[in-house]
């Protein structure tokens, strides 16, 4: 059996969690570490709060709690889920922070780190709506106008809230592969590696989140033609 | 016209197909209409995602992780590390809820076996707050019929001191409801002739 299929295995038998603050199996070398230690923004702050600054924390909350929070309103689609989720990714970073080793940069471990905490809770949402309590057609997706220019704020917040609803209704698995590439913007490889995947599964599951979500957008796009 | 290419059409917008497979997605492009309709909506559907808006936190939202964090204690990690995880709190939920059915219908069917209600609930001192000196009364269920063999008497309570309710004579049938040591307890709450009380076990004999 390959590294990966081990690797697969493993993170399948866990229920899909995987530690905090382990990206891959890769070993990174002490300089490697060193090294991004030195190119990270957030070198600083990480290093105070490592030592119980929690002013630091505070501060690192604030850079990152708008990352986190979109990350977690894409990904379970609600938002008081997502405030819980992120207050929860925070607290738990927190409580890691002190074995945090710049195998990555400090924002890479805050995007696993909500990944992580979401991927159970999403589903369990997405069980949730599809069997016991599911959302009314005609209900509108509880996420806020985003700030966009006045004249074209209606029809972008009527398109969002599309979205949000077609991205809810999207099968887990091809959620979080949309929403890392679409949203977070990261690369094939990064998201193989965050979820423990082949790239080819990432690219697979990619087009078919993607031919999913078209289909759920056709009806709207049509309309607005 | 070769087969359409919706499949490719993803990794097509992103530029991951090499030159020869982006050539044939083109050229196929300029003469199906369906494809280029596909494309056009698969093309807003991906603009759509990556302009998906940044959500700002309610207000507040600081201050109430930093009152998560100042809550936090070492006994709060254990009942997360123990109970957080849906790997593990799902199984546990699942297991107390087994369990839980298990043990009611463990209880159900002891019930059951036991006739409705526990037998010991039904033995009553006959004499407890009588005369205190007789043993339990032995509930019949359902009662059982007796022949009277000697001329005898009928008392209201299971002692020779008893007031005297009747007297029976020999062959007479009578209905037992209870045993109360060396006392039949007698009498039927629907046939008014049939004698209530209490009547020496030595001189009847069951049918």
């Amino acid at each position: 059996m390959t590294d990966h299929r081990k690797r697969e295995k493993r993170r399948g038998r866990r229920g899909g969690h995987i530690s905090l603050f382990r990206l891959s199996n890769t070993k990174w070398s002490h300089a490697a570490k060193k090294g991004r230690a030195r190119e990270d923004p957030d070198a600083e702050l990480v290093r105070a709060a490592k030592e119980g600054d929690t002013d630091a924390f505070s501060q690192l909350v604030v850079r990152h709690q708008t990352h986190v929070y979109t990350l977690a309103c894409a990904l379970l689609g609600n938002e008081t889920e997502a405030q819980d989720a992120a207050q929860e990714v925070f607290l738990n970073l927190f409580r890691s922070i002190k074995k945090f080793r710049w195998e990555a940069l400090f924002s890479t471990y805050v995007t696993q780190a909500v990944r992580n905490h979401c991927v159970n809770r999403g589903k369990r949402l997405s069980w949730w709506r599809k069997r016991v309590s599911p959302l009314p057609d005609d209900q509108e997706v509880p996420i806020s106008a985003p700030h966009s220019d006045p004249p074209a704020q209606v029809g972008y917040t009527q398109l969002q809230k599309e979205l949000a609803r077609a991205l809810d209704k999207l099968p887990y698995k091809y959620r979080e592969v949309v929403v890392l590439y679409g949203i977070e913007g990261m690369s094939h490889a990064a998201i193989a590696d965050l979820l423990g995947v082949k790239e080819g599964t990432v690219r697979a599951r990619l087009s078919r989140g993607r031919a999913l979500l078209k289909e759920s957008l056709t009806p709207y796009f049509l309309s607005t033609l | 016209m070769t087969m359409h290419v919706t499949d490719l059409l993803s990794p097509y917008l992103d530029g991951d197909l090499n030159a020869q497979q982006q050539a044939e997605i083109e050229t196929h492009l300029s003469a199906c209409p369906s494809c280029q309709e596909e494309l056009i909506l698969l093309k807003k559907t991906v603009e759509l995602v990556q302009n998906f808006p940044l959500r700002e936190p309610p207000p507040g939202f600081l201050f109430q992780v930093n009152r998560r964090i100042a809550e936090d204690s070492w006994w709060r990690r254990l009942r997360d590390a123990l109970f957080a995880p849906p790997s593990v709190k799902l199984p546990l939920q699942a297991f107390a809820a087994v369990a839980a059915v298990a043990l009611v219908v463990f209880l159900y069917s002891s019930f059951e076996k036991r006739g409705g209600i526990p037998q010991g609930q039904e033995m009553r001192g006959a004499g407890g707050d009588k005369t205190g000196t007789q043993g339990a009364e032995q509930v019949l269920s359902p009662p059982r019929w007796y022949r009277v063999t000697v001329p005898t008497v009928v008392r209201d309570q299971p002692t020779e001191t008893g007031k005297e309710v009747a007297q029976l004579q020999p062959d007479t049938p009578i209905r037992v409801v209870a045993i109360a040591g060396e006392w039949l307890k007698v009498g039927s709450p629907s046939n008014p002739l049939q004698p209530q009380g209490y009547v020496r076990k030595a001189d009847t004999q069951p049918e």
